[in-house]
């Protein structure tokens, strides 16, 4: 009588598992392992030949360097002055005066004096003075 | 002379035939491993993490394998020691004992939708519970996958006489239980 008990019958494990579970055992447990089939990969570095990334480079590069200078620019146009100075009537003298060298007052001087003479000269040539200075 | 198992395991150390080869290993062994893992941690989703693990494992270390034993014995031998080491970092982590994850395990079958046995399966269950671990393993192996006392010699490191003992230790103590439950 050895082992009748668990020998006659024999007596199962009881354990099951899930429908199909060896059928995609396989398939879980390589992408676990990134043994998928391999995909071809083309480094980046071998992609594109050397000109073109060169060619993209100086276009880049020139871009770049357009914008710093336009930024950074500090000349200012006669026109965007004269606007300025139209638009801002509040400037005084002695604002101008700051910006301005010591060529630019002689020079200025001298218009002033030819200025004057011409003044002058149209003052005496007028005959309706008058009538010129309410105006 | 050259054996199959030799060449298979070539293939698995070239690196140009080695996934391939591991392939075949899967589909071949992936069901006896499961059925093994499974008696030790009793539930599918532990045994489904412990095989995926085994096999990569198997993978990693088959640079390793010498043939000293056959592949069969040694993925066993990988396949045991996962399962009882992840016995143990759940006990570290639950902060219980080894033998209180088993008897867990064990309360879990009675709802598991993945176990399918009866009264007396159940039964069966509980009373290997009560054996200690290394006959618990040499039971199951030897009784449900019906491996023999030659390959179990060869897994478990341990002589045939002294497995043979163990065995029929284990299966005695079984049926008393049975008889008295």
């Amino acid at each position: 009588m050895k082992n009748t008990t668990i020998h006659t019958p024999k007596i199962k494990s009881g354990f099951a598992t899930p429908e199909a579970y060896f059928d995609g055992f396989e398939q879980r447990l390589f992408a676990k392992m990134n043994l998928e089939k391999p995909v071809k990969v083309i480094p980046f570095y071998q992609k594109r030949p050397v000109w073109m990334s060169s060619i993209a480079a100086v276009f880049v590069l020139s871009l770049l360097l357009t914008i710093f200078y336009k930024q950074n620019s500090t000349q200012v146009s006669a026109d965007e002055l004269t606007t300025y100075l139209i638009e801002n009537q509040s400037v005084s003298t002695t604002d101008m005066l700051q910006y301005l060298d010591e060529t630019d007052l002689e020079s200025l001087e001298q218009t002033s004096t030819e200025t004057s003479l011409a003044a002058e000269e149209y003052l005496l040539t007028t005959e309706n003075l008058e009538h010129s200075l309410v105006e | 002379m050259i054996t199959d198992e030799q060449i298979f395991i070539e293939k698995l150390g070239n690196i140009k035939t080695q996934n391939e080869a591991f392939r075949q290993l899967v589909s071949e062994y992936k069901r006896p491993l499961y059925n093994h893992i499974r008696n030790i941690v009793l539930n599918h989703d532990d045994a489904d993490d412990v095989l995926q693990n085994t096999f990569v494992k198997v993978f990693q270390n088959i640079s390793k394998f010498k043939g000293e034993s056959k592949l069969f014995s040694w993925m066993y031998r990988i396949a045991t020691n996962e399962s009882l080491t992840f016995i143990q970092n759940r006990s570290k982590k639950m902060m219980i004992s080894s033998e209180e994850v088993n008897e867990l395990a064990l309360k879990n079958l009675e709802t598991d939708v993945y176990f399918e046995g009866s009264e007396i399966e159940l039964k069966l269950q509980k009373a290997i519970a009560t054996l200690p671990q290394k006959q618990q393993l040499v039971f199951k192996m030897k009784y449900f996958e019906e491996l023999k006392f030659e390959e179990l010699s060869e897994i478990l490191n341990t002589s045939v006489g002294a497995l043979k003992a163990s065995y029929h230790i284990a299966t005695k103590k079984i049926e008393e239980y049975l008889l008295a439950n």
